[in-house]
Parts: structure tokens; sequence; C-alpha cells
């Protein structure tokens, strides 16, 4: 009987730990997305401001994205700019900061841009669109690049630790 | 409470509460209401009432508090206001017009000599007019107005805040609904008369943030409008297409800014107007609460 419950809850360890790992890998696949939701918003900012000059509830009104709304994080920004708050794009980073999971440099890269949202001209605001969209672009980039690595090498130690914990309590 | 109580949800909470308190305080005492909100950065804040007093409040808006409310009143897109911004204004939701001055960025165009101006480096004042529709306030006037279908036109006149848009609107919404309702078209060129409850059953086409000299030639081209209303006249692109409106026989009715007939003839493209006899009225207004309507007329007739 004791025989039986060990084996049992060494399998149980094992797949945990692979579960883990897999997750951990999911996450990378999340954060990928996630940034290239952001930037895709980004475009569509720069490009109806530039051709349409549309006010910015229009803007979030008018985009989609699967990553960003499940999230929360579009709705949010939509809201907090229908409430009539000064800095809706920063309040809503704030906000989802945990659940964007974005790397400090973005973060911060995103919060300065956020400022200056919707409170200055056609011209500055374009060009601050296309700052931060060619940072993004490069982070997304290198992002995808790393992406196959980093599912192989979690996936991989979530499995390695589980057969580690095994043979150790073995 | 009036109208003053959407227009508070876009200024700086305190500046809101005393404004809601004089709001409460003028609909207790009598009949007053606020017709503007100056708005100064680090100067006291004031409020216009509809007898032409000047109220002061114990509130100066700091660069955050106008930043606030220039937020709010662009919808966080100041980008999309631009355009009107370097004309001195800014529309929001309800006719409201808000006016605002700063510091101007100027270019000197090469060739013209004359200053344009760019952008706006930062706004320190803003005025914000509450439009009022009084329903029947032309009631002292209408039938002179209207006499023979609106034949030869009037040109409203009288000094800023006395009236004139509200007064125009009114008539605008009488000519054009009723036992034989006329087809008008407004040109408005800056918001003022946006779709308002009163006008739904109205025969009232308005061209929205058309300039004036477009809106009134496209109109005359395609709507074919028996009245043209029109706020504010007195640039020479304006009077150039009220010359050729003349020759399709459609009357207008405009308004512009002068406290007597000498003064408005003063204006060059007013007088243009005069000499060719585009409007066979001239009514100087001014605010009357004796009068029926709330005003009082100066009729001249040419």
């Amino acid at each position: 009987m004791y025989e039986c419950f060990k084996y049992a809850l060494l399998v149980i360890v094992f797949i945990s730990s692979s579960m883990a790992g897999v997750k951990f890998a999911a996450n990378a696949k999340e954060s990928l997305k996630i940034n290239e939701g952001i930037l895709s918003l980004i475009l569509h900012i720069r490009r109806s401001v530039e051709y349409y000059t549309e006010t910015l509830d229009k803007v979030y009104e008018t985009f989609d994205n699967e990553a960003l709304e499940e999230i929360g994080f579009l709705p949010s920004v939509l809201k907090l700019n229908n409430d009539g708050e000064v800095f809706p794009f920063c309040n809503a980073l704030e906000l989802y900061k945990k659940r964007l999971s974005l790397d400090e440099d973005v973060y911060s890269a995103l919060y300065s841009f956020g400022k200056t949202l919707g409170n200055c001209c056609s011209g500055e605001q374009i060009d601050s669109c296309t700052a931060v969209a060619e940072f993004l672009e490069e982070k997304c980039s290198c992002m995808r690049r790393d992406l196959p690595k980093k599912i192989k090498l979690r996936t991989t130690l979530g499995v390695s630790c589980g057969m580690m914990i095994v043979i150790v309590l073995i | 409470m009036r109208e003053e109580k959407n227009i508070l949800w876009y200024l700086p909470r305190a500046a809101a509460e005393l404004i809601e308190k004089k709001v409460k305080h003028s609909n207790d005492t009598g009949r007053d209401f606020i017709t503007e909100i100056h708005i100064r950065m680090s100067r006291p804040m004031s409020l216009t009432m509809s007898n032409g007093r000047n109220v002061v409040l114990p509130f100066r808006f700091s660069r955050n508090d106008i930043n606030y409310a220039i937020s709010r009143l662009t919808e966080n897109s100041l980008h999309a206001h631009m355009d009107t911004i370097k004309k001195g204004y800014i529309n929001i939701q309800g006719g409201y017009r808000v006016g605002v001055c700063g510091r101007a960025v100027c270019e000197i165009s090469m060739g013209e000599n004359e200053n344009v101006i760019s952008n706006i480096g930062e706004i320190t004042s803003i005025n914000i007019r509450i439009a009022h529709t009084i329903l029947g306030c032309s009631d002292g006037i209408y039938e002179i107005v209207s006499e023979k279908n609106f034949k030869g036109g009037t040109l409203f006149y009288g000094l800023p805040g006395s009236g004139k848009t509200t007064l125009l609107r009114d008539i605008a919404i009488r000519a054009s609904q009723g036992n034989a309702p006329l087809r008008v078209a407004i040109i408005d060129s800056r918001g003022e008369f946006q779709d308002e409850k009163e006008m739904t059953d109205c025969l009232i086409d308005i061209f929205s943030n058309y300039s004036k000299a477009i809106g009134i030639e496209i109109a005359t081209r395609t709507m074919a409008p028996e009245l043209i209303v029109c706020d504010e006249i007195g640039g020479y692109d304006e009077a150039r297409s009220m010359l050729s409106a003349q020759n399709t026989g459609i009357p207008l009715l405009a308004t512009a800014h002068a406290s007597c007939l000498e003064e408005l003839l003063q204006r060059p493209n007013i007088k243009l107007l005069y000499e060719h006899n585009i409007f066979s009225k001239y009514i100087g207004i001014r605010r009357d609460d004796s009068q029926t309507g709330g005003f009082s007329f100066d009729i001249r007739r040419i």
C-alpha cells in the first residue's frame, strides 16, 4: 500500500514539474503576443491620427486584439479615456502592470509614450508613435527570435527537474 | 438646473463645485443664468451672467488645472482639435463653444507677408460659452424678419454675448416647422447648432464645421434651401459667397459683431454687403428683460 502511494506521488511530482515547464514556455508565447498587441495598437493610433485625425475614444473603439482584450487592458484604456482621466493609457498600464508582464524598459517607454498620448499636436503624436513603435518592433523581433529557444529550454528544464526530484526521492 | 450642469464635468472638482454653488444660488434667487465661464491661468476665474455682470470666483487655475480641463475638453485628443484650436476655439458636445488663447507659434508664410499660426504652445485662458436654446425668444421680432417669406434677408448685430446666436437659432427653428415650414440651411462653422432636441421636427440641414464661404456655396448649389442661416459673418470670402447667393434669390439671415449700425458699416466686408443690398433689414439687438422674449431691437430697413 505504502509503495503504491509512493509511486503515485512520484508520478504526480514528475507531471507537475513538467507542466510547470510547459506553462513557463506558454508564458513566453503570451508575453510575445501582448507585446505584439501593444505594437499593433500603437500603429493603429498612428494611422488614425495621421490619416483620420480621430479622437482617441474612436481609436480605441475601432481596435481589436485578442490578447489585450483577454487581459482587460483594452477595455480599461477605453473606459478610463471615456471617464475623462488625464492619462488613461498610463493609468491602464499601472493597473495591468502585473498581467501585462512587460520588461521594465518596455514599460517605461510605453509609460512615457502614454504621457504624450492625446496631449500634443498630430505631428508630435505621430513622431512619438513612430519612436515607441520602432522600439517595440525591435523588442518583438528579439522575442520572436528567442522564443523557440525559450520554449525548448523551459520545457526541458521542467521535465529534467521533475526527473531529478523523482530520482532523489527514490 | 440648466445646461451649466453638463459643462462642470470638464472642470476640476474644486472649480466645478464653486460654479455649482453659484448656479444653485441663481436658480433660487432669480432668472439670471450663467452665459460664460472664464478661466485664466493664475488669475481669478469669472462667470458672465445673462444680465452682463461679471462674477469673480475665488479660484485660480494652475497649469495642471488648465491641462486637466483641456484634456477633458479635447477628449484626450488634442491632435483632433488642433485645427480649431489654432483658430481660437474647441467644439464640444452640446453645441458649447469654448474659446481658447495662449502662446501662439507663428510662421511667416513666404510671399504672403503675413503671420500664420502653426501651433499653440500653451493654452492659458479658456472661455466656455454656454449655448442656450430659449424657445420663443424671437417673439418680438419674428413677424418682422419673416415678412414675405424672409425676402431681402436680415443681418442682426450686437455686442458679443448679446444673444445673437440664441435668437438666430430660435428663428431657424420657427421658420422650419409648423404649418408652412421652410427648408432651412444652417451654416455652422463652429459647431454651435448641433442636433438639438428642439430641431427634431424641423426641416433643417446643418452644415457643421464647413467654412461659411464654402457652406453657403454648397448649400445654394446642392440643398435647395429656402432660407440660409449663418452666424458671425465678416470675412472677405463670406461676403463674396453671400453676393453669389444673393443672385439665386435665397434669403439670408446672419449675425455680426457691432454695437451700432455705424460701427457695423465701418467693417469693409459688411459695407460691401450693404452696398449690394444683400440685406433689407439691419436689426440691432441687446438683452432687455423688460421686453417679450428678453431682447430689445433697433430695426433699420434699407
